[in-house]
């Protein structure tokens, strides 16, 4: 009997703290943290967490895109057949131009570490939507 | 009502949502960007504020803040970047932060905003998305079928 109140009354307290006030954070300081996440992967990872916070990631002006979101270390490079890295390049190419599409705004484009024919198609992509980073991209 | 940030002797009392009353210097009060454009407004009749978005609670946390940069200068500032990072630790648990942000946006002080939405994405980073949910009760509110999409467009960005 004790242990059903207990459990019970855990139950309310639970509720009564689950007002979700990370979610009701004003846009603007939403963004702040995003941009002090240290990767585009935290950032993708709680642009997942919900609707609410996948509206902020595509509204949030700075896309950054690195090779090292693939996973690919200099090390894995070495040891790699030259087809999967072709593949996860492509993969990455694919990532790039989703995330692109999802963006509602973006100011900002950072680039790192990119091979230069992945940023040739990135360029040559963007070139075809005629968009230029300063323009708002459609979602 | 003039303003005189360097007349340190002039006081001025907050008040929180709460009817807590605290009396502050008005330069410590004035870190608050909102607090000191209502001064100059002449806002203050009878040097009372009342800020009714803050909790007592929250409020004396953010006075705290306030008063320890109000009083160091620049020659200090290895020494307050220690000081913030025991303030953040001590008020360490992401649902009270999450209240000391909302009362550090409403009161415009820039460097609190700063360290706390610091502070918090350093407690985001590296988690998963259901970690995250969890520490906030954070509702999952995509369908099956877009959680499934989302998952798929994203899956090996968090390889």
């Amino acid at each position: 009997m004790n242990s059903i109140m207990e459990r019970s009354s855990s139950g309310t307290s639970q509720e009564d703290m689950a007002e979700d006030r990370f979610s009701k954070l004003p846009e603007d300081i939403k963004h702040t943290i995003l941009y002090f996440l240290p990767t585009e992967a935290d950032r993708i990872c709680l642009s997942v967490v919900s609707k609410t916070w996948h509206t902020s990631w595509a509204s949030f002006p700075i896309l950054r895109l690195s090779e090292s979101l693939l996973g690919i270390s200099e090390v894995q490079n070495q040891v790699m057949e030259e087809e999967d890295i072709k593949y996860m390049r492509q993969e990455f190419i694919n990532f790039a131009k989703h995330s692109l599409r999802k963006k509602t705004f973006l100011s900002v484009l950072e680039v790192l570490k990119l091979s230069s024919p992945q940023l040739e198609e990135l360029a040559l992509w963007l070139s075809t939507k005629k968009l230029l980073l300063l323009l708002m991209l459609p979602n | 009502m003039s303003i005189t940030t360097e007349n340190n002797e002039k006081m001025i009392t907050l008040m929180s949502s709460d009817g807590e009353e605290f009396v502050v210097e008005e330069a410590v009060a004035a870190q608050s960007q909102t607090i000191k454009h209502l001064i100059e407004d002449g806002c203050s009749t009878e040097g009372s504020i009342p800020l009714p978005n803050v909790t007592g609670r929250v409020l004396s946390e953010v006075i705290q803040y306030c008063k320890k940069h109000s009083s160091s200068d620049d020659k200090e500032e290895k020494e307050l970047e220690a000081w913030d990072a025991e303030f953040v630790k001590a008020a360490d648990d992401h649902v009270a932060l999450t209240d000391l942000m909302m009362a550090a946006n409403f009161l415009d002080i820039k460097g609190l905003l700063d360290l706390v939405a610091q502070t918090l994405a350093n407690m985001i980073t590296g988690k998963s998305p259901e970690e995250v949910r969890r520490m906030w009760n954070i509702k999952n509110d995509f369908t099956p079928e877009e959680a499934e999409k989302v998952r798929k467009e994203n899956q090996w960005a968090f390889e």
